[in-house]
């Protein structure tokens, strides 16, 4: 069963960029279900509508800029992690 | 003692002890306080012919024998950065200023402690637009429980911005 990690809207991209590396740094896969701070602060760059990784990420973002999950409280973002394996 | 400093442009740059392993980004040696500066790497990720600092800093490192690590096929570059196995290993692309790249690559060697020296960033814009890049890359360094400091007047944990 993956663990979820509900991430609050507003939250500075920085700090979540920082938290995402921590992921990273674990071994941690992750795939993002919602655009919020999460694709805007990684998806910048490729200025792309989806950017799918074969690691599973996948961000999306649609042309109003956010897709907010519909399920649980829609203020947040919602972060589906998978232990994978440890760096 | 760290392993590695790696040295930003930003005000503290001026208080890096030089005192380990250091590396810096190409527009640093165009500097002439640090013409002769102890640095052991350099590295190149815009062309040199639209930054000045970066053209004066790559006749430095040529004279000096400094090595120029880069992505870019450039016939200045000594070394080669390791884009696709780092994007491998650590299945990211984020990247943006340099700091990033050198962060990224100090990881994949192993370095176990690093010292980030001149992190602030060169001004305003860059700051805010280049931190998330940065602090990724340190967040990936703490998930591997390499040890990292700033230097002590560094802005980038700065509130407010």
């Amino acid at each position: 069963m993956d663990n979820v990690i509900v991430i609050p809207r507003g939250i500075e991209s920085y700090k979540l960029c920082f938290g995402m590396g921590v992921l990273v740094g674990m071994g941690i896969d992750y795939r993002v279900n919602s655009g919020s701070q999460v694709a805007m602060a990684l998806n910048e760059r490729r200025r792309e509508r989806t950017l799918e990784l074969e690691n599973g990420l996948v961000l999306e973002s649609d042309t109003n800029g956010v897709k907010i999950l519909s399920s649980g409280n829609p203020n947040d973002c919602k972060v589906n992690v998978r232990v994978a394996h440890h760096a | 003692m760290h392993d590695l400093i790696i040295l930003g442009q930003g005000p503290s740059m001026h208080n890096c002890p030089f005192d380990t392993e250091t590396w810096a980004s190409l527009t640093i040696l165009g500097h002439k306080e640090y013409e002769d500066a102890p640095i052991s790497k350099v590295f190149l990720f815009d062309m040199p012919e639209n930054k000045p600092d970066e053209a004066l800093g790559l006749v430095v490192a040529q004279r000096r024998g400094i090595p120029i690590v880069s992505n870019k096929g450039l016939p200045c570059v000594t070394e080669a950065y390791p884009m696709k196995a780092i994007v491998e290993r650590f299945r990211s692309i984020f990247f943006m200023n340099d700091t990033s790249y050198m962060i990224a690559l100090a990881l994949y060697k192993g370095y176990k402690s690093l010292l980030l020296w001149g992190v602030d960033q060169s001004d305003e814009h860059m700051y805010i637009i280049a931190r998330k890049y940065v602090t990724y890359w340190l967040g990936v360094a703490t998930g591997m429980g390499v040890h990292w400091e700033m230097a002590p007047d560094s802005l980038l944990w700065r509130k407010g911005v």
